[in-house]
């Protein structure tokens, strides 16, 4: 019973602790040591010597690498060509994410307010599965439903609806012999591989609106459609802006799927890979990839304006 | 008595220097070996912290803490020989009880069966005998309660400290546990610290308390000591429901122009007395009336015991006492 | 609005749209099946097993790019579940100076789009003449997976009553022994769930890899090559639903071992 209030440290685990326990920034560096050494000379350094490399400009009778700063390369950005790939693709990037939002609703909105039990896991694991598991494999089943001789245009056959794809393939822009070989192929896939990007932050932000305020409103004399426009969609937009800014940073930056369904109209992500591979071109590649994220600076900058954050 | 815990003008301010949250500043405090002391005050009067700075997870950012004489600056909280009920119990809910009471033997490197024997030993003596294999999750809160009591005093430490134990359990079960608590640390003679914001608790079951305001001690002393001589207006509202009495109020009944508190239970209705006023509020408490006049502007509580007259709301009474009752706080 | 009662309309919406985003991988399965290997024609002209006889006995070019994605994957997953939960503990300790910016970095990675990080990548290696290796493929896997491991350890921190550490130095035990004894198991199925997430999104990745592979051929590599340049259809669906495989039942596993708390894995993609 009469121990001494203090026991003795045995051993150096003892000795450590006590250390840990009088200087705590000893072992907080400790713990973030590793990890920041990782993130700040591979991640950070990396950053830094792709916005090196896209002050840097090729000459373009040797190929070579000239290592000096200059403009240049940046200002070869707004040369036509170059400068349709990044119009094609924001306007890609904005119509995917309109389309992900719209289809996101109501799927989102079932899962906030009406899925219970096992439906609400059901639901969640039915958005979760897709959103992680394989890309490409992704991509591919839609090489298979969107081919010539594929599921839908055997659909559109049985249907006698053939018409409706034909007709779709001969509006200007969205040619193709086929709807994997159209635009509008591109855009479908892209919609499919990002809506659950779209789904779980939107559902999210419904979650968190409160049942009462819907009943409020409904006591107020508001009608469904009054209800859902002055308080379910004003609350869900912030889910909806955090859900836009995957769709729209993902869009932008990708490069397989306009590489295997579309036209082969260049986007920013295969010019990117195309300049650094074949071209070898490195400091128009770093260019071009500097563009994705100025546009995201921007965007994350106006989502924090409306309040994005809160829903992540 | 040796003291069992010594505070030397500690403080722990948190944030940066010019401008500190003040969580403890300044106090002195010597618990006695053997006492049930306990720490009272409403939440963020830096109660637990004092808690804390004892058993090592805060320390001070001036002064000294001793127990048993020996200065803790430099110990960290597992070289400490005091054990801790916390709050929320914080329950090891991966352990069976047994395991979780057997903790602190186990990290002294006691053998597995000896750890255990001595585990269930507690487990009986905080009545949980045959509990051993349960997981926390099973158990009720003041089972739950109970292990972590058991999981504190295996360990034999010098001093236990519990912070608002009573807090999550019902008014019954808190009630009982109080008794058992009280006779626990007897049969012990073991030093307990005991922090809560529940002034019946901390009166009822206190061998001394010392009540706490804004970082600071307000006054330290035997529950009968805090109760009836409240030091300061602070002490006298929280503590009892006591009617504090402003200076000119205090010399209109004959003392000097200071405040000074007034027990209801210390005065009684009457037809004529020092002081008058209109019947506001009536309060049936069962062993008796609370009444409250308005004099003048200053409400006052009066006790009508069970089974006397009860004056209607909204007449007239006076208000009658022992002049030796009203008691004198300063200007504080 | 107040009835509990979903408008009809409404259930059929939403479920059309998990439909939507189900059915397109039933494909895959099915033309694994096809006995016509040149078109992806519909209905499948006749069914065969034969094609995964084919991908395991005649395909000796699909063995060598497994073999690298699982040994990136590994390598990636183990460095991501040290550093993930290194950062993990420092972030739920007391607020710090940088700890904001802290987490951005971690996200970074896998905010910015793929093709970034990728061609960030590159241009170090360009730029420090680093040659084309196995380690300049787990050099970018690692930096994605971090943030994986880090959101599954940090809400599993939170949700863990932090009196539990408290209560185990009260008790006499030391940093080590409180780690041993009661951090790391109830830390572990979260830890679990981190590592196979991370693990399926390494073996799945592509975008970052073709930046950092050079000539070298991972899995997913070899399929998009395969894609791009089609052999024998039906194997490539072989290996898709291999791929897939080895993608879908580490989330389900993740999912299982953290459902039931706020914490559950898979929204931080």
């Amino acid at each position: 019973m009469t121990q001494s209030a203090i026991l003795p440290a045995k051993g150096p685990a003892d000795r450590l602790t006590a250390l840990f326990w009088r200087h705590p920034r000893v072992l907080l560096a400790l713990l973030l040591t590793p990890p920041l050494l990782w993130l700040g000379v591979v991640y950070l350094g990396s950053l830094a010597a792709l916005l090196l490399q896209s002050f840097y400009s090729i000459d373009e009778f040797s190929g070579v690498v000239r290592q000096e700063f200059t403009l240049k390369t940046y200002g070869e950005l707004l040369r036509p060509s170059n400068f349709d790939i990044l119009v094609r693709t924001v306007s890609m990037a904005a119509a995917v994410t309109l389309a992900c939002a719209v289809l996101a609703f109501p799927i989102a909105y079932y899962a906030a307010r009406y899925a219970r039990g096992h439906w609400k896991a059901a639901f969640y694991l039915g958005v979760m599965l897709p959103l992680w598991s394989s890309y490409l494999v992704k991509v591919y089943a839609w090489k298979l439903i969107l081919a010539k001789e594929g599921i839908l245009g055997w659909a559109a056959a049985q249907t006698h609806t053939s018409w409706i794809i034909d007709g779709l393939l001969s509006i200007p822009g969205l040619e193709g012999s086929s709807l994997s070989t159209s635009p509008l192929g591109t855009f479908m896939v892209f919609v499919y591989i990002w809506l659950p990007y779209m789904i779980l932050p939107m559902q999210a932000a419904l979650e968190r609106v409160p049942n009462s305020m819907l009943e409020a409103s409904a006591d107020l004399g508001a009608t469904r459609a009054q209800t859902f426009r002055t308080v379910i969609l004003p609350l869900a937009l912030p889910g909806v802006i955090a859900g836009s800014i995957f769709t729209f940073s993902l869009t932008l930056g990708d490069y397989i799927i306009p590489q295997i369904i579309g036209n082969s109209a260049n986007f920013i992500g295969m010019a990117v890979y195309q300049l650094q591979g074949t071209a070898g071109n490195i400091p128009l590649a770093a260019a071009f990839a500097v563009v994705p994220i100025l546009i995201m600076l921007v965007y994350l900058g106006l989502a924090r304006r409306m309040g994005a954050f809160d829903a992540l | 008595m040796s003291a069992a815990v010594e505070f030397l003008n500690v403080s722990r301010h948190f944030g940066p220097a010019s401008a500190p949250v003040k969580a403890v500043d300044g106090v002195d405090l010597t618990i006695s070996e053997g006492s049930f002391f306990a720490m009272l005050g409403p939440s963020g009067s830096g109660k637990t912290t004092c808690l804390r700075l004892i058993s090592g997870f805060e320390k001070p950012t001036g002064g000294a803490i001793r127990i048993f004489g020996e200065d803790v600056s430099n110990t960290p909280p597992h070289l400490r020989n005091v054990n801790t009920v916390f709050q929320d119990y914080a329950l090891f809910p991966h352990m069976n009880v047994r395991d979780n009471v057997a903790y602190g033997l186990m990290v002294k490197g006691m053998g597995r069966a000896r750890r255990h024997a001595r585990a269930d030993e507690m487990l009986a003596l905080v009545k949980l005998d045959g509990y051993g294999d349960r997981r926390p999750a099973q158990l009720s809160g003041g089972q739950r309660q109970r292990v972590a009591l058991a999981r504190a005093l295996v360990n034999e430490p010098r001093v236990l400290l519990l912070d608002e134990p009573l807090g999550a359990l019902d008014l019954k079960l808190r009630e009982a546990m109080q008794d058992e608590l009280k006779a626990l640390q007897k049969r012990l003679g073991l030093t307990f610290v005991f922090v809560t914001h529940d002034q019946h608790e901390a009166l009822s079951m206190a061998d001394s308390l010392a009540v706490f305001n804004e970082g600071r001690i307000a006054q330290i002393g035997t529950p009968q000591d805090i109760y009836d001589r409240p030091a300061t207006r602070f002490v006298a509202d929280f503590v009892g429901s006591s009617n504090v009495l402003p200076p000119d109020l205090t010399r209109a009944l004959g003392g000097p122009a200071e405040w000074a508190s007034l027990r209801p239970e210390a005065t009684r209705l009457a037809a004529t007395g020092p002081l008058t006023g209109t019947v506001k509020a009536l309060r049936y408490l069962g062993s008796g009336t609370r009444v409250v006049l308005d004099a003048n502007g200053t409400e006052i509580a009066a006790m009508v015991p069970a089974g006397q007259p009860v004056p209607a709301e909204g007449t007239r009474a006076a208000i009658a006492f022992d002049p030796q009752a009203l008691h004198l706080m300063g200007d504080r | 609005m107040r009835s509990d009662r979903s408008p009809l309309s409404l259930r059929a919406a939403a479920i059309g749209g998990l439909l939507f985003l189900h059915l397109p991988i039933l494909l895959i399965f099915l033309y694994a099946f096809t006995t016509e290997e040149r078109s992806f024609q519909f209905p499948p002209p006749g069914l065969t097993t034969r094609w995964f006889a084919t991908a395991w006995f005649d395909r000796p070019d699909i063995w060598p790019p497994l073999y690298l994605s699982l040994k990136v994957a590994a390598i990636s997953t183990s460095i991501a579940l040290v550093l993930g939960t290194l950062v993990a503990a420092a972030m739920t300790r007391t607020a710090f100076f940088g700890r904001d910016q802290i987490s951005l970095l971690i996200l970074l990675p896998i905010a910015l789009p793929g093709v970034i990080t990728g061609m960030a990548l590159r241009s170090a290696f360009g730029i420090m003449d680093i040659p084309f290796s196995t380690w300049t493929i787990v050099l970018g896997h690692a930096t994605f997976c971090i943030v994986i491991v880090f959101n599954n350890a940090v809400a599993r921190m939170r949700r863990l009553s932090g009196g539990i550490m408290e209560a185990s130095a009260d008790l006499g035990a030391n940093g080590f022994q409180t780690l041993r004894y009661i951090l790391l198991p109830n830390l572990g199925s979260a830890l679990l769930a981190g590592g196979m997430l991370a693990f399926a999104l390494s073996f799945d990745e592509v975008i970052v890899t073709t930046f950092t592979a050079g000539q070298q051929s991972t899995l997913p590599i070899w399929m998009l090559n395969e894609l791009v340049r089609p052999r024998q259809r039906p194997v490539t669906n072989v290996v898709a639903i291999v791929v897939f495989a080895a993608t879908f039942f580490p989330i389900l596993a993740a999912y299982y071992l953290t459902r039931g708390g706020s914490e559950t894995a898979g929204m931080g993609k």
